[in-house]
C-alpha cells in the first residue's frame, strides 16, 4: 500500500487536532503535541481507486510560545493548511506558515481546510477571499470537526492531489 | 557504379534509342544477376522472414531468453517486471482456475520448508523458555522468580527468560529518512507491538526534535534511547535509517550487524530509496535478511545449584503443596456447607467470608429454620471455626409456615395441619374448643391467609362419655365399720378431683351442666338403719375430701345406699369388701 506523509499546518486553536481525531486511529496521547510539538496519527483511505495510508503529522500550532519546527515538514507529500473560518487572521497565519514551508521545501501539494463551518453566524472569511484563493490555484474545503462535514472529503482531496503529482 | 555501363551507351536516332534502352535493360538485368545473384536471394529470404509472422515468431523465440537476461543485467529490472507483471498475474490466475493442483504442486517444495521453518522457530522458542523454566524451578532464585511471576501476573517461563536474557533484538524498523515512512518492520516471535507505521514516524519526529532542540551539527543524530530494560538503537544511512528495539544490553557487534544490514539495503535498493514515493512493497525482500538479527543471547549457566538448596526447596514445595491441597479441600467442604445452608428454607446468607482461618457467616434466620450447627456437625465441620451472626425474621416458606402453625396452635394428637396455597387445613378429630381457637388464631399466623376446618370431626362427645364412664366405675373401698376415707387413697382422690373438673369442663363445652352424686355403700352386716347411716357418712366424708381438692360443694350431692345397692353378692369376704365403699355418678342437667 502506498504511504504518504501529510502535515497539518495552521495557527493554534484552529481545530487541527479535532479535525484529525474525527477520523483516525491513534496510539499516542495529545500530550505529545505540547512536548515534542507533533503527534502522529494514521488513516487508510481510498483515493483515485487506490488504497493510501496517510501518516498525519499533526503539528503544534505556531503561537507566541512555540515556533513551528520546520524540520518536521521534511519529506511531506502534502500539506493540509487549516484555519478557523470564524477568525480571519488564522487564514493569514496559516498561509504565512505555508509560505515559509514552501520556501524551505519547494512546491508540495496542499489543500486549505477552513474549519468550524458549523459556526456560520460567526463566519469572518468572505466569499471574495475564498474566490481569490481558488483563482490563485488553491484547493479548498470547508470543514467542521464538530459535525464531521467535509473532513473526510478534505483528506480525500489532499490524498488525490498527492497521487496526481 | 553498377549503372555506369548503361550511361556509356552512345546515343543515335530515336528508334535506335528505344532499342538500345531495351537492350540496356536486358544487359542491366544480366549484369545484376552476375553481380548480386547471391545477395538478391538473401534479400528475398530476409523479406520473407520480415513479413511472415510464423518465421518472425521463430526468430524471436530463439533470442527471447537471452534478451530478457540482457535487459536484467542492464538494470532495467523494474521496467521489465512492470511490463510482465499483468500477464504473469493473469497467467497464474488462469492456471489456478484451470487446475489449482499444478501451482500447488509447483509451490509445494518452497512453501513446505518455509512453513516447517516457521513452526520450528515457534517450537524452538517455546522449548527454550520451557527448558529455562525447568532449570530454574527448584532453585532459590527460581522461587524468587516464581513469586515475581505471581506478583506481576506474567508467565513463569517469561519471567525466567527476561532474567536470564543477556539481550535480544525484538523489533527492527527500516525507515525512509526524509519522510519518516516505514519501509520494513520485522518483529521477533511473541513480542507485542504497537502500530509500526506510527512508531516509525514518531521515531523520526523524535530524532528531528532532539536535533533541533540541541542544535546538533549536521550529520549528528540521536543514536540510542534507553527505557528501562529496552534500548532503541538507530543507525543512519544516506536515505534510510535502521532502528532496533533491543531488550537488555546489546554489545557493539549488534551495531556492526545493523550497519551491515543498512548497507545491504542501500546497495540493493539505491534507486528505490532515492526516488521513494511511498510504495514500500519492494523493500519486503529485505525481511529474511533482517530477521537474521533476532537471535536471543542468554547468560552462561552458573555452577551447579547446591543439592541442599534443591532438597530444601523441594521439601518446602511439597509441604506447600500439601498445605494448599488440604486448604483447598477444607474450603471446598465449607463451600458445600454454604450451598447447603443457602438451600434451607428460612435461612438467607448475606455474607460468607473466611478470615484468619475462621468462617464468618451472616444473614437472616427464621427461629424455626434448621439449626446451622446441626448441619455443620452433619458435614463433619468444626463448629468452633464458624461465627454465625443471624438477624431473626419470619420466613414464608410453606414448610416453615406449617411448622410455625403447629408451634402456635398445638393441634391435638388426632388432628393434623396442612398448608396449601396459603390456606391452613385442619384434618382429623379435635375438641370444639380447640376448633374455635384454631379458627380465631390461625389467620394470624404469618404466612397463613385463611383457615379451613371442614375436614375436622368433633371429639368432645366421645371424650366426655369416656371420662364419665371412667368416673362412674371408680370405687373407693373402706375398712369395716369405718366412715373416714383411708389416708392411703390420696393419689387416687387427686386423680378423681382432676377427672371431675375435666368432665365438668367437657360438659360445658357441649353446652351441658353436670353434677356429681357420691353414693355411699355398706355390707350386709349390721342393721339396715346402721348401714344407711354408715354409708351416708362415707359419702359425706368423700365429698369433704373432694371439696378440699377444689370441687365446689354445691356440685356434689351425697346419698347413703346402705346395703340396698350392693356392688357384689357377698358370697365371700373378698367380695363383701367391695360393698364397703363409695361410687360416683355423673348427672347431666340435660338428661335429668
Amino acid at each position: 500500500m502506498l504511504q504518504k506523509k501529510i502535515c497539518l499546518l495552521g495557527a493554534s486553536a484552529v481545530g487541527k487536532t479535532s479535525l484529525v481525531r474525527r477520523f483516525v486511529e491513534s496510539i499516542y496521547s495529545d500530550g505529545y503535541q505540547t512536548t515534542v510539538g507533533v503527534k502522529i496519527e494514521k488513516k487508510v483511505l481510498n483515493a483515485s481507486g487506490e488504497d493510501v495510508m496517510l501518516l498525519l503529522w499533526d503539528l503544534y500550532g505556531e503561537d507566541d510560545f512555540q515556533k513551528l519546527r520546520l524540520s518536521y515538514l521534511r519529506g511531506a507529500a502534502g500539506f493540509l493548511v487549516v484555519c478557523d473560518g470564524t477568525r480571519k487572521d488564522t487564514l493569514e497565519k496559516a498561509l504565512a506558515v505555508h509560505r515559509s514551508a514552501e520556501q524551505e521545501f519547494g512546491k508540495i501539494p496542499a489543500m486549505i481546510a477552513i474549519n468550524k463551518s458549523d459556526l456560520a453566524s460567526e463566519w469572518e472569511i468572505s466569499q471574495e477571499t475564498e474566490n481569490s484563493l481558488t483563482q490563485g490555484g488553491w484547493s479548498m474545503m470547508r470543514t467542521s470537526a464538530k459535525t464531521g462535514d467535509g473532513v473526510e472529503e478534505a483528506f480525500q482531496g489532499l490524498a488525490r492531489l498527492t497521487l496526481a503529482k | 557504379m553498377a549503372e555506369q555501363p548503361a550511361r556509356q551507351v552512345p546515343s543515335g536516332k530515336e528508334e535506335d534509342a528505344v532499342e538500345i534502352d531495351a537492350r540496356a535493360l536486358v544487359e542491366l538485368h544480366e549484369l545484376r544477376e552476375l553481380l548480386f545473384h547471391a545477395e538478391r536471394s538473401e534479400l528475398l529470404a530476409l523479406r520473407e522472414r520480415l513479413h511472415n509472422p510464423r518465421l518472425r515468431a521463430k526468430d524471436v523465440s530463439e533470442i527471447l531468453a537471452e534478451a530478457i537476461r540482457l535487459r536484467h543485467g542492464k538494470g532495467g529490472r523494474q521496467a521489465l517486471s512492470e511490463a510482465l507483471a499483468p500477464s504473469v498475474e493473469e497467467a497464474l490466475r488462469e492456471s489456478v482456475r484451470k487446475d489449482p493442483r499444478i501451482l500447488a504442486d509447483a509451490l509445494f517444495p518452497s512453501m513446505g520448508p518455509a512453513i516447517r521453518r516457521a513452526i520450528g522457530e515457534a517450537l524452538r522458542s517455546m522449548t527454550q523458555s520451557f527448558d529455562l523454566a525447568m532449570e530454574h524451578s527448584f532453585s532459590l532464585q527460581g522461587l524468587k522468580w516464581r513469586f515475581e511471576s505471581i506478583r506481576t501476573g506474567r508467565k513463569f517461563a517469561d519471567v525466567v527468560m527476561l532474567h536470564s536474557l543477556l539481550f535480544r533484538v525484538e523489533q527492527l524498523f527500516l525507515i525512509h529518512k526524509k519522510t519518516g515512512l516505514m519501509l520494513v518492520h520485522v518483529v521477533a516471535p511473541f513480542v507485542p507491538v504497537q502500530d509500526p507505521d506510527m512508531v516509525s514516524a514518531m521515531l523520526t519526529a523524535i530524532q528531528d526534535f532532539v536535533r533541533d532542540s540541541f542544535k546538533a551539527p549536521a550529520g549528528e543524530t540521536l543514536e540510542s534511547m534507553q527505557v528501562g530494560e529496552l534500548q532503541v538503537c538507530v543507525e543512519q544511512g544516506p536515505y534510510a535509517s535502521l532502528a532496533a528495539v533491543i531488550r537488555g544490553q546489546a554489545p557493539p557487534e549488534v551495531r556492526l550487524r545493523m550497519q551491515e544490514k543498512l548497507e545491504e539495503a542501500h546497495q540493493l535498493f539505491a534507486q528505490q530509496l532515492e526516488d521513494f514515493q511511498g510504495d514500500a512493497a519492494p523493500f519486503q525482500e529485505l525481511v529474511p535478511s533482517l530477521s537474521d538479527c533476532f537471535a536471543a543471547h542468554y547468560k552462561e549457566k552458573g555452577g551447579k545449584p547446591k543439592p541442599f538448596f534443591q532438597i530444601a526447596t523441594a521439601v518446602l514445595l511439597l509441604v506447600g503443596l500439601l498445605w494448599a491441597t488440604l486448604t483447598w479441600r477444607e474450603n471446598r467442604k465449607w463451600n458445600r456447607f454454604a450451598t447447603e445452608l443457602r438451600a434451607q428454607p428460612g435461612i438467607l446468607i448475606t455474607s460468607f467470608a473466611k478470615s484468619g482461618g475462621r468462617f464468618h457467616i451472616r444473614g437472616l434466620r427464621d427461629p424455626l429454620a434448621v439449626n446451622p450447627e446441626v448441619l455443620l456437625l452433619k458435614d463433619n465441620l468444626d463448629t468452633n471455626l464458624a461465627d454465625f451472626e443471624w438477624r431473626q425474621y419470619q420466613a414464608l416458606d410453606p414448610v416453615l409456615v406449617l411448622k410455625r402453625a403447629n408451634a402456635i396452635l398445638e393441634p391435638p394428637a388426632a388432628a393434623t395441619l396442612a398448608l396449601q396455597n396459603g390456606v391452613l387445613y385442619a384434618r382429623g378429630e379435635a375438641p370444639r374448643r380447640w376448633q374455635e381457637t384454631f379458627r380465631e388464631r390461625a389467620p394470624f399466623v404469618a404466612g397463613v391467609k385463611a383457615a379451613d376446618i371442614s375436614g375436622l370431626t368433633n371429639t368432645d362427645h366421645s371424650e366426655f362419655s369416656v371420662l364419665k364412664k371412667s368416673l362412674e366405675t371408680t370405687t373407693i373401698l373402706f375398712p369395716v365399720g369405718v366412715a373416714e376415707v383411708p389416708a392411703d387413697r390420696k393419689v387416687e382422690l387427686d386423680k378423681l378431683a382432676k377427672d371431675i373438673r375435666e368432665v365438668v369442663a367437657r360438659a360445658k363445652a357441649l353446652g351441658d351442666t353436670v353434677s356429681i352424686e357420691v353414693v355411699g355403700h355398706a355390707d350386709d352386716t349390721g342393721t339396715d338403719a346402721h348401714n344407711i347411716l354408715l354409708s351416708d357418712r362415707r359419702a359425706r366424708a368423700m365429698r369433704a375430701e373432694l371439696v378440699r381438692r377444689g370441687i365446689a360443694r354445691n356440685m356434689i350431692r351425697t346419698r347413703g345406699a346402705g346395703y340396698n345397692e350392693p356392688l357384689r353378692n357377698e358370697d365371700s369376704e373378698d367380695e363383701r369388701k367391695f360393698n364397703r365403699s363409695i361410687t360416683l355418678r355423673v348427672i347431666s342437667a340435660k338428661t335429668q
